[in-house]
């Protein structure tokens, strides 16, 4: 048989979608094919997915089973605009959706030479542009909810103006058993002397694939961090590319991830150093459990001419069980000499002696633990400047040792 | 230095004893051009080789030819052409020069900086003497010894007549023939090497080098290396010429295996300066190697590497830690000017229980050049207490040139521990500043920096080598203040 003919895995995964209601020009529409035509799920051959194999996909059901999700919880506290996406669509009745735009005459193409990307444009089921002001200093949290075995593909867009100051939590829910597939594109622009800050909450169905990007463009003076927490579902997977444009900026990068089951996680950073005069830190830890695998690759890159760049980059892992795996790469491509750039990557166990000091001291085995994990994530929760984030991680890695 | 002419030359083999005379044609013949299953027939015929060696060598062929080259390295050039190349010259002691004055200034001058004497001078650059007068009864005085001793160090091809039996049984068990292209290339038509064999027991009395075993003098691009060390013994082996040799060849294809058994050591040492190519990265050597150890229960294998020369490297000696409480160590020196590209580092699998790693690796780019580490560190299931620790640290030398690093961390067991660091900067100004204000040049400065950059690796080169590649680290990077 030909082979040209035969069914590939992104054409049996189209199968079972619905194409997008939003508009998307002719042009969009034939470059986004074209990258998904004849061709198959990334396989293990290609170096960004060496570690990540998600041909599970296919065995993915998405027929709209539900299942109840216990508490459909908004993380943010303090006065802020909440938008809920549940299974994909925005629920107008429960969002407060002044200043934010969610109607559109034609979708914005592609950027990047992405298929998933490609998929998310094709599939779109929520387009979402959030904008901050100078002078607003506001707190915007999408609360994503599955309840649902399904397909989302929700397009986001974050527009920080100039000087301004914005927040953004994204949060996503799935029931426990929750099956779907979420597919996210955001596109996040940082103007001249703005700053930025998101925060993201993976708090999936254990047998979720949660596949996103995020494709960030800093301009001059501008500060941009992001917190990733990726706390469960079958498979994670962040791309995180960051552009550095403009010269005095700052870049942050954290993720704290626990890791058990089967589920699988990894995270790919790309930080672009393309003018001078630039900070940028990036600290990943976790604890892996059962059988779970986790990656971590962590890029620099220093053009040519980008002089006086620090940049730092740190991956810790604590492996507890025999069955988990820890796959870890940073990586430096630097290009100009002026710099300062160092990373670091440790995998190991929990300090014996640290829990034989605890326990001495009439801690139980599994608290000494708890507490140790606890202390070792803290670094990374100290990062996160927004007090309800933070409480709620820590709140979530308590119960990850609980339950 | 005085002149050294032709007639005090002629006057100097006089007083010699003169056993071979000058190097005739009769050995300089060479085969067709080009790469098919006959040439390989040839090349064993030649070689009078036994046919389970030809099939092997068939083999690789055919496992070679359903390969690709490799594109992952980051490296740019332009691929050779296979089908350009002669597979078997004959050695290569021909002679290049008429006389001393021919053998270019500039290199004169080099080889006058690195301390070499001047025999040893003509030696290296093929002036019209036989080199192989002085050193002989050197090299028999030791092949002696070492025959006492039950330790067989000579050529590939005549490991392969004397010892088939320990070569068959060794060969390709460690770096299978279709392990890589390269590698599957190499099998396919090597023409000689190196072949070690130390038994039980036994501590070798002295570093064993190539420069001692003459018949390697001239051995081709695709050379083979096996170093076996039977239970208990331990041997220092030293690899590479520490001279600007002018070798032309484009491709240099090596595979180098070392197998450490039970209580073994071996210590690999490499002083690597094949010709990088002029300062505008015009021709050059691909140095295309393919490196592997296996360590046994307690075994102990350290790699050493200082890498100057070649336009392209791509090289990642490594470590296969099968038996328990075995160790793995690698240092590394990689240092690229003008428009040298290297993308070199290391290998370190552990299988066995409390098995150890050590990855030191100092890159040093100048000019336009490119200087990579690329290493693995991969802990298996059963690996339990292992523990790997690496550093890697890069020097920037001017501000077009690149320095990268991309480690890969795998780990499946929860005894682990692996820590990985790398830095990358240039030279601090203070320091410099603190050097010249004492009154030393800024070119000697950074010599002197550089040097004790590097010095954790220089440590553990063997005494002569180490002073030989300070000195070479110094050359390379003559003239890259940027």
């Amino acid at each position: 048989m030909d082979k040209v003919l035969t069914q590939t895995k992104f054409d049996v995964l189209r199968t079972k979608l619905s194409p997008t209601i939003f508009p998307i020009s002719d042009n969009s529409i034939s470059k986004a094919e074209a990258l998904l035509e004849h061709t198959d799920f990334p396989t293990r051959k290609i170096e960004a997915w060496k570690y990540t194999n998600v041909n599970g996909l296919n065995k993915l059901l998405l027929d709209g089973k539900s299942s109840a999700l216990t508490k459909p919880n908004s993380i943010s506290k303090e006065t802020s605009k909440k938008v809920h996406i549940i299974n994909g669509k925005i629920s107008k009745e429960h969002s407060d959706l002044a200043g934010i735009k969610t109607s559109w005459n034609e979708l914005p193409s592609i950027c990047e030479e992405d298929s998933f990307d490609a998929l998310n444009l094709l599939y779109c089921t929520a387009a979402i542009e959030l904008t901050f002001k100078d002078g607003e200093n506001k707190t915007i949290e999408l609360i994503f909810e599955n309840t649902r075995d399904t397909a989302i593909f929700p397009r986001i867009f974050i527009s920080c103006k100039e000087s301004a100051k914005g927040t953004v939590i994204l949060n996503f829910q799935g029931a426990e058993k929750n099956a779907s597939f979420i597919n996210v594109s955001t596109f996040v622009d940082v103007e001249e002397n703005a700053h930025l800050s998101i925060h993201k909450i993976q708090k999936n169905g254990s047998e979720t694939f949660d596949l996103q990007r995020e494709y960030v463009n800093q301009a001059a003076n501008s500060v941009f961090a992001i917190n990733t927490f990726p706390l469960s579902g079958r498979m994670t997977r962040n791309d995180l590319r960051i552009n550095v444009n403009g010269s005095n900026c700052e870049t942050f990068m954290n993720g704290a991830y626990t890791l058990k089951g089967k589920s699988h996680c990894d995270n790919h950073t790309t930080v672009d150093h393309k003018v001078a005069h630039c900070y940028s830190k990036e600290l990943y830890k976790g604890v892996i459990d059962d059988r779970a695998t986790n990656v971590f690759n962590g890029k620099v890159f220093v053009r040519k001419d980008a002089q006086k760049i620090n940049a730092f980059q740190s991956n810790a892992n604590i492996l507890l069980s025999e069955t988990g795996s820890v796959n870890s790469k940073p990586e430096l491509e630097i290009y100009a000499d002026d710099v300062k750039c160092s990373h670091g990557s440790t995998t190991g166990q929990l300090d014996d002696e640290a829990i034989f000091y605890l326990r001495s001291r009439g801690l139980s085995e599994k608290s000494a633990k708890e507490l140790l994990v606890k202390a070792f994530l803290g670094e990374v929760l100290e990062e996160v400047d927004n007090e309800d984030v933070r409480s709620y991680v820590e709140e979530e890695i308590e119960k990850h040792f609980s339950t | 230095m005085g002149q050294y002419t032709e007639n005090e030359l002629a006057k100097d083999l006089e007083n010699q004893d003169y056993k071979f005379g000058f190097v005739t044609d009769v050995e300089t013949e060479t085969i067709p051009v080009g790469l098919n299953e006959d040439i390989i027939r040839l090349i064993s015929t030649k070689k009078e080789e036994p046919s389970w060696l030809l099939d092997y060598r068939l083999n690789a062929y055919r496992a070679w030819l359903k390969m690709t080259e490799p594109e992952w390295a980051h490296i740019k050039y332009e691929k050779p052409d296979f089908d350009k190349i002669t597979y078997y010259a004959a050695p290569k002691q021909a002679k290049k020069y008429e006389s001393w004055d021919d053998v270019d200034p500039e290199m004169k001058e080099t080889m006058a900086k690195l301390g070499i004497s001047l025999e040893e001078q003509k030696r290296l650059t093929g002036v019209a003497v036989d080199f192989v007068m002085d050193s002989v009864s050197v090299a028999t005085s030791f092949k002696s010894k070492l025959k006492e001793l039950g330790i067989i160090f000579c050529s590939f091809s005549e490991a392969v007549q004397e010892h088939p039996e320990l070569v068959r049984a060794h060969m390709g068990t460690i770096i299978p023939h279709t392990d890589n292209f390269y590698a599957a290339l190499n099998a396919a038509v090597f023409t000689d090497g190196s072949f070690c064999y130390i038994p039980k027991g036994v501590r070798c009395p002295m570093e064993l080098s190539t420069y001692f075993r003459i018949n390697a003098g001239g051995t081709g691009q695709f050379e083979r290396t096996l170093v076996i060390a039977d239970e208990g013994s331990y041997v220092s082996y030293l690899e590479g010429c520490t001279a600007p040799q002018r070798d032309e060849n484009q491709l240099h294809a090596a595979v180098v295996e070392l197998k450490a058994l039970k209580d073994a050591e071996i210590k690999y040492s490499t002083v690597q300066n094949w010709y990088p190519g002029d300062k505008n990265g015009v021709g050059g050597v691909f140095n295309f190697v393919t490196k592997r150890g296996l360590c046994e229960t307690n075994a102990k294998i350290s790699w050493t590497q200082v890498e100057t020369g070649s336009a392209v490297t791509w090289k990642y000696p490594s470590c296969v830690l099968k038996g328990d409480h075995s160790v793995g160590e690698f240092y590394s020196v990689a240092v690229t000017n003008n428009f040298q590209q290297a993308d070199t580092g290391t290998k370190m699998i552990h299988l066995g229980k409390n098995t150890k790693s050590t990855i030191i690796s100092k890159g040093i780019s100048a000019g336009d050049s490119h200087n990579s580490y690329r290493g693995l560190v991969q802990i298996h299931k059963n690996a339990k207490n292992s523990r790997n620790f690496s550093q890697c640290d890069s020097l920037l030398m001017t501000d077009h040139c690149g320095a990268h690093t991309f480690p890969y961390i795998e780990c499946k067991n929860p005894s682990a521990q692996i820590e990985h660091e790398a830095t990358t900067s240039k030279i601090g100004e203070d320091q410099l500043f603190y050097c010249k204000q004492r009154g030393i040049s800024e070119e000697k400065a950074i010599s002197l920096i550089v040097n004790g950059y590097c010095k954790e690796v220089l440590n553990q080169l063997p005494m002569e080598f180490a002073v030989e590649a300070q000195k070479l680290l110094a050359i390379s990077l003559e003239g890259s203040v940027g």
